[in-house]
């Protein structure tokens, strides 16, 4: 039952991957923008759980405080950052573009570090999920099936937005065709804050999901960019049913990858991602660029 | 002042600048401490690294966050060589940009049909592959531990002879990509970068001079990689990492992309903020941070700009 | 006909179900200057998309000086004598104008694998000659982005001239240009392509320009030619007529 196991597993991580990744490609997607530093947000968020939780001592509250207001947090510091920096880089050459990001790294890498210090955090289960679950014989502490279940329902409410609601209409009609979107009146700047603040706001969500199974530790940012970056290629640059998709199919050649040669998932993993790139660039779902 | 007093003066001013520079640096064995002695090799190293990283984004208008994978190349190579196989360094030396530079000719091959994003992306993917290669074959690599107790040849172990070492080939390495930036073909790269079309159509194959590029930039990523192994006695996978590619390529524009000076100047304040502020601050990066930022968004050309107004081309 | 240095035969390429150029048949002798003429979207500028090599044809085949050239690249074209200008301008805008020659000169002579010399002091009499023809010698230190629109033209002319082409391919070669400045480029073509005896193809919109250049004219419509004749039996061909001007228009008797 080990592939029960290693399945399960692997919905978990695909749930996390796919906030991150959705996230990430909603930004490049309508933003025109690549976010290196998209790890560094998860990475708070990480660490933001440790300190709710820790606020809390061992009271049941702190893990679901923290999921409630950490991403909320993060969104506003992400709304900070994009007005005062990405608001300027918009547009601009990539080669522009790329060493804000990369200086948004270095800040918020040690920011962490200032307000949690070098060492790792482990972050306890919320008390809520403490029991396992048994499906088809195959046993898994219930705090996967939460996991599972939560990233389940926002890529149900990402679709609702993008696909139901006003604001999705707007965020499509940028994402197709800015001119014209400008043309017509719709208030880009807006927008981009909500779509970025939204992006940031998944990260942590994601992170949040993620601390205690994976714990908190200074590095992920770089580490958890780049795999968000696999994923949002494989699926297909800003598109988000592309992430969810490109997420199950990473998470699981990771899981299968890990049984089969335990050294080297990973480069599995960078070279689904580079032969993607190579025979087709937008990924499974994405769109042509034009 | 006329226009040709004006250039002749600038020109002599450039000269006596390098001379003095030149001087300096073969000085400073004699006139400086230990510590700056080791600040100094190191930085020199990163910036022959971040010169050959400029090759690809300053004349061929090639962003890559995949460059320590060439970097890292040279430097495994030369120590698996000397440690696993017994060659001596003077060959291990020679031989790694050749090994980094058959690396980045197969990676090249299949990166230069893709634009500007694609390429970006596809090179932070094999630089990540590279990394978890070099990361996870611990036979070979020593994994995590890196591989250590690489020694230089005899003559080559005291730091100030490892300096002049140093020195030498970095100065001869950066010679010869000033002159490839100034030769017809770092023409036709800049060309390329300005109007890939139109390259074409005055019958320049772009696929096959960015390939050329990347393979010459590999190669002198290599030499550095090399230069690093037997300075530090020892190499880690984190030197293949997209955190070294991103700190070179932040040295390369941080500098200015489109002058050649830019990378020297580049990682010359990037690490020196990194030896400097870290004795006020531990928290250095952030400070590094905020200084890119500023720069970045207030002078998107680089430092180099607030010198030299006018072209970029051509520096 | 082996006087014919540009032969095309079945050409075709569609785009999802649009066939932007249909079957088209046509040859050009050495030495013409031939005008393609026809209204928005007729296929004239994916035609020479697809004879520069920037497109590749779905069926057909395009000879060039008697040889297949169906399917090759454009940096290959250019080498062997083809030379292509641009609806919008296309020149280095960062380089002097002279650097914009002199970069097309030693592409040509191959000169460009040269990893040593200095740059500025290669071809530079070749490229000043060059920039004497088409009247730039003066602007030869000027940036390419602080070229007037006409005098960019000049430069994208130069830039063909390099590589010594025996087939140049002209679209909208007076596009955007002031009536004043028009004729002086009009003359300026005429003259290279006399002097040099090179072939030249030109899309073009301005009638004026068609009549007083053109030996021979093509008119497309819809991806295929329509017709295919000198300036006065184009002027009498009905069905041009009422491609342009409507289908009531009957030309006096």
């Amino acid at each position: 039952m080990v592939v029960g196991l290693q399945l399960i597993s692997a919905l978990v991580s695909a749930s996390i991957l796919f906030l991150l990744a959705a996230g990430l490609s909603l930004i490049f997607g309508v933003c025109r923008v690549m976010n290196l530093a998209h790890g560094a947000f998860f990475m708070l968020a990480t660490f933001l759980t440790f300190s709710f939780t820790h606020l809390l001592g061992n009271s049941p509250w702190g893990f679901w405080l923290a999921l409630l207001l950490a991403p909320l947090l993060l969104a506003a510091l992400g709304s900070l950052i994009e007005i005062t920096v990405f608001r300027r880089i918009y547009g601009a050459d990539l080669l522009v573009q790329l060493l804000p990001t990369i200086a948004i790294i270095y800040i918020l890498g040690d920011t962490t570090r200032f307000f949690w210090g070098l060492i790792g955090k482990t972050i306890p289960s919320p008390s809520a999920f403490k029991s396992a679950v048994s499906i088809m014989g195959v046993a898994f502490p219930s705090y996967y099936g939460f996991i599972i279940g939560v990233g389940a329902l926002i890529a149900f409410g990402l679709w609702y937005l993008v696909n139901r609601t006003q604001w999705g209409i707007l965020v499509r009609a940028i994402a197709q065709d800015r001119e014209m979107s400008t043309a017509l009146g719709i208030n880009e700047r807006a927008i981009y804050t909500t779509v970025f603040s939204l992006a940031v706001w998944l990260a942590g969500v994601a992170g949040v999901l993620s601390a205690p199974i994976a714990g908190a530790a200074l590095g992920a940012d770089m580490d958890t960019t780049i795999e968000a970056f696999v994923v949002v290629v494989v699926g297909g640059l800003g598109s988000i049913p592309g992430s969810l998709l490109a997420a199950l199919l990473i998470a699981n050649v990771k899981a299968f990858g890990i049984l089969l040669v335990p050294q080297f998932a990973m480069a599995f993993v960078f070279g689904l991602m580079a032969l993607v790139l190579i025979l087709r660039p937008t990924g499974l779902l994405g769109r042509k660029e034009h | 002042m006329s226009q040709a007093g004006a250039s002749r003066s600038a020109i002599i001013g450039t000269i006596v600048g390098l001379i003095v520079l030149i001087l300096i640096l073969v000085a400073l064995p004699v006139i400086a401490p230990h510590i700056v002695l080791i600040d100094a090799t190191d930085t020199l190293i990163f910036v022959l690294l971040a010169l050959s990283l400029n090759l690809l984004v300053g004349y061929a208008g090639m962003l890559s966050l995949g460059h320590a994978a060439f970097f890292a190349t040279g430097g495994y190579c030369a120590g698996i060589l000397v440690k696993h196989l017994g060659v001596a360094m003077p060959l291990a030396f020679v031989a790694s940009p050749l090994l980094a530079a058959l690396a980045s000719l197969i990676i090249g091959f299949f990166s230069v049909r893709l634009s500007h994003s694609y390429f970006l992306m596809l090179s932070l993917a094999f630089g990540q592959l590279l990394f978890t290669v070099v990361w996870k074959w611990r036979d070979l690599t020593g994994g995590d531990d890196g591989l250590t107790g690489i020694m230089p040849a005899p003559a080559l172990v005291a730091p100030w002879a490892y300096y002049y070492f140093t020195l030498g080939v970095v100065l001869v390495c950066a010679i010869i990509l000033y002159r490839i930036g100034q030769s017809p073909f770092g023409r036709a790269l800049k060309a390329i970068k300005d109007n890939p079309r139109r390259s074409d159509f005055v019958g320049i194959n772009v696929r096959h001079y960015q390939l050329a590029a990347f393979v010459l930039a590999g190669a002198f990523a290599g030499v550095a990689g090399a230069l690093q192994v037997f300075f530090h006695r020892g190499i880690f996978p984190g030197s293949a990492h997209w955190i070294t590619s991103a700190d070179t390529f932040v040295a390369v524009v941080l500098g200015g992309a489109g002058y050649f000076t830019g990378p020297i100047i580049g990682t010359v304040v990037f690490k020196t903020l990194g030896f400097v502020i870290p004795r006020i601050t531990e928290y250095w990066l952030f400070f590094l941070g905020v200084a890119i930022m500023i720069v970045a968004l207030v002078r998107p050309k680089g430092l180099m700009s607030l010198w030299r107004t006018g072209r970029t081309k051509n520096a | 006909m082996h006087d014919d240095i540009l032969v095309t035969s079945g050409l075709s390429r569609h785009f999802g179900g649009v066939r932007a150029v249909n079957e088209v048949t046509f040859s050009v002798p050495k030495g013409q200057l031939r005008a393609i003429i026809g209204p928005n979207g007729a296929g004239k500028t994916t035609l020479f998309n697809l004879l520069s090599g920037q497109l590749h044809s779905h069926s057909g085949h395009i000879y060039f000086k008697g040889k297949e050239i169906t399917g090759r690249s454009p940096s290959y074209l250019c080498r062997h004598g083809l030379g292509r200008t641009f609806q919008v301008n296309s020149v280095f805008l960062n380089f002097t104008v002279l650097e914009n020659v002199q970069l097309a000169n030693m592409a040509h002579q191959g000169k460009t694998w040269n990893f040593w010399s200095p740059a500025r002091k290669v071809l530079v009499e070749e490229s000043k000659a060059i920039l004497e023809m088409v009247g730039l010698a003066d602007q030869a230190d000027k940036l390419g982005s602080a070229l007037s629109h006409g005098d960019r033209r000049r430069l994208e002319i130069a830039l063909t001239l390099a590589c010594k082409p025996e087939l140049l391919l002209l679209d909208e070669p007076t596009c955007g240009m002031s009536l004043s400045e028009k004729p002086h480029l009009v003359k300026l073509i005429q003259n290279i392509v006399r002097e040099k005896g090179i072939t030249a193809v030109l899309i073009e919109h301005d009638m004026d320009v068609v009549f007083s250049v053109a030996d021979r004219i093509t008119v497309m419509h819809r991806g295929a030619i329509l017709a295919e004749g000198s300036l006065r039996e184009i002027q009498a061909n009905p069905k041009v007529q009422e491609v342009y001007l409507g289908e009531d228009y009957r030309a006096p008797v």
